[in-house]
Order: structure tokens, then sequence, then C-alpha cells
């Protein structure tokens, strides 16, 4: 038997050959890693949130024609879905495991992380899409399932609550 | 943060600053030595547990089916559960033998020793419609077609006048004029999708397991009869109970009942008026379920969820029951410790067991003697009762005369107004204003530290935007995003929200700029707060309620069927909080650039 015997794709098809996401991986780690803890603000969850999409990609990436793109939804699929999930508990009474601390930064960036980390959901993932990935607003739209006049409102809500900290640089 | 702050002119620096800071960020985080050798052992060694269901994106305020996708968890008790797998697996079911509840009230009864009821709420939810969601399915595959219509959200216009530049993207013709898009990779489980807008409608299909040569020939079929029942092309069928359309907005109401366990913790069940629009869906993996004591049939769900970096994923279980009247829904929401789920299976499955159907007498006994409860929900005989807009609160003619008020004041079109935004811990800032259309000027005007006055002057007309401060005149391009949304629609859209599953209570009579104006007040509720938090930041920001959790209710003074003074409410001691005021409803006035 093959040591990747039994493991299947949603189809029912074997994986055969793991050397297409290695490819993936090698070329997509840095941007899935990066977007991932820019979205969740943790850079633990982030690292563990991109695995598992490169997890979940690995049955669909010899067959997808862009699994670039492919694997960024499932990234920010995970990280949505993360912070829906916190947020959860934190209605509750109970108190919530502890996430990991922050990951420790140089100190001329720990104040705009922090502010940045601080914001909203909605407008840290907007922010992070906008200016990160350099999506146009309405693909963030589409992305996101949100109109682009909420887009384009929420660049505008988490600039103005990052201005305190983003320092003309002119 | 005030409700509007004049356009920086560093903007682009800040992005460029910001940018940087995110670079950073990534360049730290992705400095450790990569992990393929770890994603190469947990690939060949990932067990065959379902994934992790997919929350297909939606639209618009629906608290509670937020709530409901959020739905985490559990391990299988295995003494209480027996799966039993059937083929029909992910369908409706909905009990065939009516028994006991024709209100559709359901309580627990014979718990063990230390379960304690501590709240009940709920209230109506309306989803607008014209709307439709059908699933396709493959007789004996894994095949499926999802096809789901709503109506485009309401409330704010868009500021642009559309949703514009898709113009880039390759468009496919669906007959009747209906261009649609193609969806790259945006849903994990699916092999392709494409998506439309049509009269006035968003629409989608979804498909996996089906050819995309089919994708448009199946589209045109439903553009062309968006009720049709067959499909032109792929081998799939539709099953009667995967399909759910309605003509008319579709009223619907939920009811939660919170328990504390006897190990302290709490957990909740809902009772839902019908089974709901929106979780129609392909990707939900219900199968039936024995529960010992349950008579009534229960479904149960397994998800893996994950629970933070020390525990990775863990199964989370939830229960539904499409019951006479109601279909019950367990637990909503669930709290992670240590890797573990709280309520866990095994306490859900013992509430869930425990339901019972209830008379109406029963169930207002139940409900009085729950420390927290909504007197709202006395008064319906039944759970569909209370779906039936206007039929509930407990005082009608105060809810229904603020729903019009704000309605009717989102219809105004020019309007004066007046603000104060006080946050408690620095000197507040006023606002006069004036609104035509979108175009509009605020006048800011706020005390510093050394006492002294600071005046700003925003203009907006059209996309052009002027501020005036210290004498200086600085004119700029005014991009929709930069602009708040006009403050008729605003109040609308955040009263409504506040409106949503709430209590309102009618203070009394008190003179607001001359008129006599009904005072209202409306508190928050668990079901309030996400559909505040879910509007655009454009709205929320006139109120200074970006972050509603800090608030506890709205006062509202209507006069004349319009919103003459909305008060943000952080508590209902003290003066803090927004207050803003409207008059001059409708007058004459032109916004002019500053000379």
């Amino acid at each position: 038997m093959e040591q990747h015997a039994g493991i299947e794709d949603e189809a029912g098809a074997p994986i055969r050959d793991l050397s297409a996401l290695e490819v993936l991986y090698r070329a997509e780690r840095r941007s899935a890693v990066g977007l991932a803890v820019l979205l969740t603000g943790d850079a633990s969850v982030g690292e563990e949130l991109a695995q598992e999409a490169f997890v979940r990609i690995a049955p669909h990436v010899a067959t997808t024609s862009q699994p670039g793109a492919y694997l960024r939804t499932i990234v920010i699929n995970l990280c949505r879905d993360h912070g829906r999930r916190v947020q959860v508990a934190r209605r509750q009474p109970v108190p919530v495991a502890a996430s990991a601390p922050p990951p420790s930064l140089p100190p001329d960036v720990t104040a705009e992380w922090e502010s940045l980390r601080a914001l909203p959901d909605r407008q840290r993932h907007v922010l992070v899409l906008r200016y990160w990935l350099d999506l146009e607003p309405a693909e963030i739209a589409e992305l996101l399932g949100i109109p682009g006049s909420t887009v384009r409102s929420s660049i505008r809500r988490g600039l103005a609550s990052l201005k305190e900290v983003l320092v003309d640089e002119r | 943060m005030s409700a509007e702050r004049p356009t920086d002119p560093t903007a682009a620096s800040q992005v460029r600053h910001l940018r940087r800071t995110m670079d950073a960020v990534v360049d730290r985080a992705t400095a450790s030595p990569d992990g393929w050798a770890e994603l190469r052992t947990r690939v060949l060694e990932r067990d065959s547990t379902p994934p992790l269901a997919v929350v297909p994106s939606r639209r618009g305020t629906r608290p509670l089916l937020v709530a409901a996708a959020l739905v985490v968890v559990a391990a299988i008790g295995a003494a209480l559960v027996v799966v039993q797998q059937r083929r029909d697996e992910g369908r409706v079911r909905t009990a065939e033998a009516p028994a006991g509840s024709p209100g559709g009230w359901y309580i627990p009864r014979d718990l063990p020793k230390g379960w304690k009821p501590l709240s009940v709420s709920g209230g109506p939810e309306t989803i607008p419609c014209p709307c439709r969601s059908a699933i396709w399915r493959e007789p004996d595959g894994a095949g499926w077609v999802w096809f789901r219509t709503e109506q485009q959200p309401e409330g704010l216009p868009s500021n642009d006048g559309g949703e514009g530049d898709d113009a880039g993207d390759p468009t496919v013709n669906l007959g009747r004029g209906v261009e649609a898009r193609f969806l790259e990779g945006n849903l994990a489980d699916a092999d392709w999708a494409l998506s439309w807008d049509d009269e006035g409608q968003t629409a989608s299909v979804k498909a996996s397991g089906v050819s995309r040569d089919d994708a448009v020939a199946i589209a045109s079929a439903l553009v062309a009869d968006p009720g049709r029942r067959d499909l032109p092309s792929g081998n799939v069928t539709l099953d009667r109970t995967d399909d759910t359309s309605s003509s008319e907005d579709l009223h619907e109401a939920s009811v939660t009942v919170e328990y504390r366990r006897p190990d302290g913790g709490s957990i909740t069940y809902a009772l839902e008026s019908s089974h709901r629009f929106h979780d129609f869906s392909p990707y939900e993996d219900w199968k039936s379920v024995s529960l010992p004591g349950q008579d009534l049939p229960v479904e149960v769900k397994v998800e893996r969820v994950y629970t933070g970096p020390s525990h990775g994923y863990r199964p989370f279980t939830s229960y539904r029951g499409i019951w006479p009247g109601a279909s019950v829904h367990s637990p909503l929401n669930a709290n992670i410790r240590a890797g573990k789920f709280s309520p866990d299976a095994e306490q859900t499955a013992t509430l869930v067991a425990s339901l019972r159907p209830a008379t109406l007498e029963e169930w207002r006994a139940f409900v009085r003697r729950t420390p927290t409860h909504e007197d709202s929900l006395l008064e319906v005989p039944s759970i569909a009762d209370l779906a039936q807009p206007g039929a509930t609160p407990a005082e009608p003619s105060a809810r229904s005369a603020v729903t019009a008020a704000a309605s009717a004041t989102g219809d105004v079109g020019s309007l004066r107004s007046e603000a104060t935004y006080d946050s408690g811990d620095e000197p507040p800032t006023h606002l006069s204003g004036e609104i035509d259309g979108t175009d509009y000027t605020s006048t800011f005007r706020r005390t510093g530290p050394d006492g002294k006055e600071s005046v700003t002057t925003v203009t907006v007309i059209g996309s052009t935007r002027w501020e005036e401060h210290d004498g200086k005149v600085t004119k700029s391009d005014s991009p929709p995003e930069e602009n708040n949304a006009p403050f008729p629609q605003a109040s609308e859209a955040v009263v409504k929200a506040a409106l949503t599953g709430s209590d309102v209570t009618d203070l009394g009579t008190e003179t607001v700029r001359g008129h006599d104006a009904q005072h209202y007040r409306i508190k928050l509720t668990s079901r309030s707060t996400p559909a505040l938090q879910a509007l655009d930041p454009s709205a929320l920001s006139r109120f200074e309620l970006e972050y509603p959790d800090g608030v506890v209710g709205l006062d509202v003074w209507v006069a004349d069927d319009l919103i003459h003074r909305i008060a943000v409410r952080s508590d209902w001691e003290s003066g803090e909080g927004s207050t803003i005021e409207f008059y001059d409803f409708g007058a004459d006035i032109t916004i002019r650039p500053p000379s």
C-alpha cells in the first residue's frame, strides 16, 4: 500500500502526487500566511489557517486553473469564519481560551500593527485586501459578499481610525 | 471618533505607511522556517472527518441566521447519539405526525437537577422577497446545483449609483439582456458559480459535479423562468423539500431560550416559526438521529471547527428538529475552552431530548417564571402569530409609530440638523447642517483643551468637497467612500435596525423645537445589536454607532409622523452619547459652495 493510499478528495479520487502542492506552497506560502496573519491579526492563528488552506486545496491543486486565486479565497473564508467564531465566543460569559500572544514586532511597527489589529474585523479585512493585496473595491465586494458602497466606506472609516498612527511621510 | 472628519490630504502617504506596516508584519510572520514538512504530513494523514461546512455569504441583516451559521460544535456523545445514515441526508424533513403543540411552543421537561431557565427573548423578522432557493441533486451521486435569488439589499442608496466596475471581467449573456459573471474560486466546494442581477434581484447559481459547459444553459433557463422545476442540463433532479420560494416578503419569527447548566455554563435553543429560507444549502450535512426519550424527529450535524493553535480542529455537534408549529435548533452558539466546546454534545443532546410540546398556558407560565423575558412573548398564541408584522410587540402602537416615522423620515429630501456628539471624555462636538438629497453642508464646532473654539465647515456637492477651516478653503474630489450617508436615510436604517427584536416604550409627550413630540425608548437586545453592526458604517457614523456593543438603546422623538430627535444612549442615566435633531423637513434648501 502506498503511504498516501486512503487519502481522498471530495470526489473520492486518491491524491497521487504532492509535487503540485509543493510547487504551490513554495510560491504562495508568504502571501497565504501573510494574508491570514493580517486578516486575523494573530500570527499563530494566521499560520495555522494558512496551513489549513493548503490542506484543503490539496485535492484540487492539480486540476484547478488558478490555484493561487483559489487558495486566496480559501484563506479569506477561513479567516472570516474564524473571526465569526471568536465573536460568538466573546458573547459568552465564560472566558475564551486565550489565543496566542501578540507576535513580537520591531518597535517601530508595534503601534501601527496594534491599531490595525484593534480595528473592527470588516474594516481590517477591507484595508488588508485593498492595500496589501491591491484588490479593487469591486473585487473586495465580491469576495466578501458585501455591497461596494460598504467596502468604500469601510476603507474610509478604517483609514480614519488609523490616522493617529499613520503619519504623513511626505 | 467623530461623525465626520475633514478629508485628510495626507491619505496617500498614510496608505504608503500602512503598506509598509503590513509588509513588516508579514516579513516577521513568515521569517520562521517554512511548514512544508508539517503540511505534507497533514495532507497525508488527513482523516475522513467531514470538512467544515461552508457558510455561504449573506447580505442583509439576519441576526438569527448569522447566529445559526455560527453554530459551532460537538463530538457525538456516543451513548446518547445513534447516527442513522440515510440516503437522503441533508434534506429537510417535516414531522409527519402532528403531535402536541399547535402554537409551536416547546419547553424542557424533567431536566436533571441544576438546569435553570435564564432568559426568553425573540420577535419577528422579515426577509425581503420575492426570493427563491432551490437545490437539484444527482439521484445517486454527490452532484448538485444550487440556485438562489434574493432582493438586492434595501436601505442606503449606493453613493455612486452602482456597485460598479465589473466592465473588465468576462461576462456571459443569459438572454433578456441579463449579463452574468463567473465567480472565480469564490466557493470552496462548488465547481463553478455564476452571478447576475435581474430586475432588482441578485441571483446566483452554483454547482458541484455538474459540467461547467452546462452552466450557461442552466442559468439561461433560470433567467427565462426562475420558478422552473427541471433543468435543461446535468443529471440532477429537484426534490420538493429542497425548494422554497415566496413572491412576497417572508415573515418569520424566532424565540431564543437560554438555560444555565449544572456546570455553570449556559446553553441556548431557538424556536423558529418556519424552516428558514437561507438554511437551504447543499453544504449542510444533517443526519437523522435518535435521542433517548425524544419521540419527535431530530437531526444532527457534526462539523470540524478550528479551536485555536493548541488544539486544532475539534468536532462540534448541533441538533435541529422540524417539528409541528416550529423548528428547534440547538445550541445557537458555543464557547471554546482548552479546545473543548461549551456546551458539549452531550449537554446539547440532553436539552434537546427533554423538549416537549407545551400548551399556551404552559408556555406562558414558563416564560413568566424565567428571570429575564420579553412580555411580548406572552401576548401571542403561537410563534406563527409572532411572525406576523405588527402583531407582536408589547406596545404595538409604539413600535408601529416609530417604524412608520422612520420610513417617512427616510423619504425626506431636505432638512436641517443640529447634533451633539458627547463621548464623555472630551469636550463635545457640535454639528449644524443642511441636507439637500446627497448634497450637504456640515459645520463642526469643538472647544479644544486650550479653550479655543475650532470651526470646520464641510460642503459636499456632487463629487466635489470643500473644507473651510480658519478662513482657509480646500477644494477636493470627494469619492463616494469619503462621504457620509444622508441623515434621512441613515436615520431610517439605524432606527429600523434598532427595532429588531427590541422592546419599545412610550415615555409620553415632550416638546422638541416647539413641536409636541412623542418620546419612545428602544432598548437594544441581542438581536438588534448585530442588526446595527450589519449596517453600512457611513450610516452608523452619523450617530457614532460604529460600536453598538457599548450602547444600551435609542430614544426617539416623533412628531407629525417624522423623527425630530434621536438620542443614542450609552447608559440611561447620563447624558452621554449622540443627540441629533431634525427640523425644516422638506424646506427649500440649496447647498452652495463656500464663497
